[in-house]
């Protein structure tokens, strides 16, 4: 197991590496020039020079990469040139906010999901199958920033029930406050997530449907199946204590590899509905060119990314029996 | 006045045309520098009679925040947020667009490369120290200390150096008249000495303090800021207690929120003009400002390296149609490089004729009877209706044969390559020329020599020269309207309009456009 995990560890080094390099890369050759934004539209030519060379954007990319790459190891991810902050200290602060909405979004997200997957495989070939697989299409094929400006206007502007923007209180607030008995700070800031919370977790949410559905379907048919309902275990309980504890191995694999997508639609979600994550703090740097911002925020992304799989990689061994057997055997 | 009045642009709350506010801004414009000498004051001690205090008023800002020390960015909403913590020395009257003193109490052009500026007495800063020409001193040398590397720095470059002569007074030493001083004015923020010098440049990215109405409560770069009444401001005391701008980038959602009462105002495009004066709720207040949108050519690039092809194209545009149908008629067209609330600005041009059959025969005249293939680089936020007027323009370029494609960039690219003439051969671009209604940052900027040209242009480069060596106002307008006068012919521009600054507020608030894009907020109140 430990060796397991240590080569798992070394796979995740190379790939940060690998998102580094890549996004440094790309940064950097791509067309557009941070001075322009910062000094902003009376400037001359040597204006813009010398805030270039003050950037260290006069020097050979191979200089820069290895600059970068000497603080990266330093655990120095640099300051924004705009805001002249520690990157590290602005994306920790918006991490919260972005996670916050993420496992919201996942939380509404997959039990939904499965319960749908589950309900349209047993019953499959009724209205319910109909109406679960339409919804999974909706899901799949909606965009983010269409559905939540649908969903803006419907809930905020037409019925005027929930907020059209921003975020709510505090979730520490939110948990203090529900210790001592008072709700309300909850639903304040339950009316602000709910919308980015649904425009964020649809698409997931249909996409773990659809899986859900195609791995109990192939697997009532199996002899297993058969073998405990002629032992006059009842179908309910064959499904939830059989086939949907197997059936998890894949819907936690597709979890894992969509943490990525979970996080990039945050992105655009928190665009939509102002919400001040991470995703938000991107795009923005990403318009004014603000490279270390950019550089660190995807790295970011990548090391919860990574971490996120290696976590699924451990559970694996809880989930199916197998693994931990070979592990023995081993 | 409707508020349902559908189609229309309320300019300033008036469902009239907004032939007479126009009239005002050009009277204003010329006024603004016709004298050297500045007095009578914006007076914002006027009572606001039967006006209730607002608890929360909530400002959707269109982009990002990053940093509100003045001399860190120079981002206009950074600039619009900074005007209700820090005091200008000078400001531009709401409704006329002057300019008048405001932290001064008179300032003059006194000889010698010498401005003077009289304080006034008695203002405090946030943190009790008093504003004094101490303060004035240490804000301008603030501005073009090498070290601090302020954005704005380049703009102050005539100032040497400024002499204290009395507490409430100081002279502004320059190497040449500098005219324009007090055009920079209204963004020049005026700092407690102490304080900026105390604390590190980190710090005072995140944490402003000045004399304005509002004070700081909180701030989050690109996310929220919060303000407060300062309770001891010497001016007038707004009526708003607390001001909240959450940072929305997407329009849809900026509207949204302001249908939905979440807003009080915002910033708004062409498309929604319709839709909010029509809601009950919110109204449109537009006003031509500053900001003029043209589509500029590359000389260096064939065959815009010639004049008929570039005069053929401004024939084969038709800017009546592009005004009327994508800004609903708010845009004023433009016939030269200076649009009429500019000093500068030359009543005398005339738009380009549209007329596609003459643009032909010019084009056939230059080399070109079968067209050509071209390509017009676009960022669509940088003005209302981006990408609909670029389009409308490749239409007009098919009409004479000209084939172009459109390629749409993102504002730090394009910027590079205009800045590095490496964009075109044709790109679209706004200008509001920092908002110092000053035909010297339009010519000086966008021609010749200028860093934002992709033109030739020696004579106008001259004209420049010499508007900079005098600060005789009535020369320099005769300068620049001659600088005008040879950009109208040589044409380095589609010539398009002057767009409106357009905003969106609830029908519960008096709040107005300004020309200038500023969002001063002690004058607004319930209504």
């Amino acid at each position: 197991m430990g060796k397991y995990l240590g080569r798992r560890l070394f796979h995740s080094v190379i790939v940060l590496w690998g998102a580094a390099t890549l996004v440094f890369v790309i940064l950097h050759l791509s067309p557009g020039d941070p001075a322009v934004n910062l000094v902003g539209e009376s400037a001359t030519e040597e204006q813009f020079a010398l805030v270039r060379k003050s950037l260290g954007l006069d020097q050979p990319l191979h200089q820069r990469y290895l600059t970068y790459l000497g603080n990266l190891i330093r655990g120095d991810l640099g300051k924004s040139w705009f805001v002249g902050q520690s990157t590290v200290d602005m994306l920790l602060e918006r991490l919260p906010d972005t996670l916050e909405l993420t496992i919201t979004a996942a939380l509404f997200g997959i039990p939904i999901a499965i319960a749908l997957g589950v309900l349209s495989a047993v019953w499959r070939g009724t209205y319910l199958d109909y109406m679960a697989n339409f919804s999974a299409l909706f899901g799949i094929s909606t965009p983010n920033f269409w559905l939540g400006v649908m969903l803006i206007l419907l809930f905020a502007v037409e019925l005027r029930w929930l907020p059209a923007m921003g975020r709510g209180p505090d979730f520490t607030l939110v948990i203090k406050d529900l210790f001592h008995g008072n709700p309300e700070t909850f639903l304040q800031w339950a009316r602000h997530i709910v919308l980015p919370a649904i425009t964020l977790g649809t698409w997931f949410m249909a996409i773990i449907t659809r899986l859900t559905r195609t791995d109990i379907l192939e697997n009532l048919g199996r002899p297993y199946v058969m073998v405990a309902r002629a032992k006059g275990m009842s179908r309910g309980g064959v499904i939830l204590h059989h086939i949907l504890p197997n059936s998890m191995i894949s819907v936690t694999t597709i979890i894992g590899l969509e943490v990525g997508a979970l996080l990039g639609g945050a992105i655009v979600t928190e665009a939509v509905f102002g919400w001040p994550g991470m995703g938000r703090l991107l795009i923005e740097s990403i318009n004014r060119r603000d490279y270390p911002v950019i550089q660190a925020g995807v790295l970011m992304t990548a090391f919860i990314f990574v971490f996120v799989n290696i976590l699924i990689d451990l559970l694996y061994v809880y989930l199916d029996p197998r693994i931990r057997l070979d592990n023995k055997e081993n | 006045m409707s508020k349902h009045d559908e189609g229309k642009i309320l300019v300033n709350n008036q469902p009239t045309p907004d032939l007479k506010r126009r009239q005002l801004l050009k009277a204003s414009a010329a006024a603004g520098f016709t004298g050297l000498a500045g007095s009578a004051a914006i007076n914002p001690t006027i009572a606001l009679a039967g006006s209730h205090e607002i608890d929360l008023f909530r400002i959707a800002m269109w982009s990002g925040m990053p940093n509100l020390d003045p001399e860190q960015n120079a981002i206009r909403t950074s600039i619009i947020a900074q005007n209700w913590i820090f005091d200008p020395l000078v400001f531009r009257d709401g409704s006329t667009n002057e300019l008048k003193p405001y932290l001064a109490e008179e300032y003059s052009f006194i000889a010698n490369n010498t401005w003077r500026f009289r304080i006034r007495e008695g203002i405090k800063f946030h943190n009790g120290k008093d504003l004094t020409a101490h303060s004035v001193r240490f804000s301008i040398l603030r501005r073009i200390n090498e070290e601090i590397g302020s954005p704005h720095r380049k703009q102050w470059g005539p100032v040497v150096d400024v002499n204290v002569v009395d507490k409430y007074t100081v002279d502004i030493i320059c190497n040449s008249p500098f005219p324009t001083i007090t055009a920079y004015m209204p963004i020049l923020s005026i700092f407690e000495e102490g304080y900026y010098s105390d604390n590190s440049k980190e710090f005072l990215a995140l944490n402003p303090m000045g004399s304005g109405p509002f004070r700081l409560e909180e701030f989050k770069p690109d996310d929220v800021l919060k303000v407060a009444r300062n309770d001891d401001y010497w001016g007038q005391k707004p009526v708003i207690k607390r001001v909240e701008a959450p940072y929305i980038g997407e329009s849809a959602t900026r509207v949204a929120a302001l249908l939905a009462g979440d807003i009080s105002l915002t910033k708004c495009d062409a498309q929604d003009f319709d839709r909010i004066n029509s809601s009950g709720v919110a109204q449109m207040t537009a006003i031509p400002g500053n900001r003029i949108v043209i589509c500029c050519f590359n000389y260096e690039m064939e065959p815009f390296n010639n004049r008929k092809v570039r005069q053929a194209i401004n024939h084969a545009v038709n800017q009546q149609e592009i005004n009327e149908v994508y800004i609903k008629g708010s845009g004023e067209l433009l016939g030269g490089p200076i649009p009429s609330t500019v000093f500068g600005h030359n009543p005398d041009l005339e738009p380009y004729e549209y007329n596609p059959t003459l643009a032909k025969k010019m084009l056939a005249e230059a080399g070109y009877p079968n067209g050509f293939k071209t390509r017009i680089e676009v960022v669509p936020q940088w003005m209302i209706s981006g990408m609909e007027i670029t389009q409308a323009l490749v239409n007009y370029l098919r009409e004479i044969g000209i084939e172009a494609e459109i390629e749409v960039r993102d504002a730090g690219t394009l910027s590079g390559r205009i800045t590095s003439r490496k964009a075109g051969p044709m790109y679209m671009l706004s200008w509001g020329g920092n908002s110092t209604f000053d035909s010297d940052s339009y010519i000086g900027a966008l021609l010749g020599k200028g860093a934002w040209s992709t033109s030739d242009m020696p004579e106008v480069d001259a004209l420049v020269a010499q508007s900079r060596a005098t600060a005789n106002s009535q020369e320099r307008l005769g300068l620049f309207q001659k600088a005008g006068e040879v950009a109208r012919e040589d044409a380095p521009w589609v010539f398009l309009h002057l767009q409106p600054n357009a905003y969106g507020v609830s029908l519960n608030h008096n709040w107005q456009a300004r020309a200038d894009e500023m969002m001063p907020l002690w004058y607004t109140k319930k209504v």
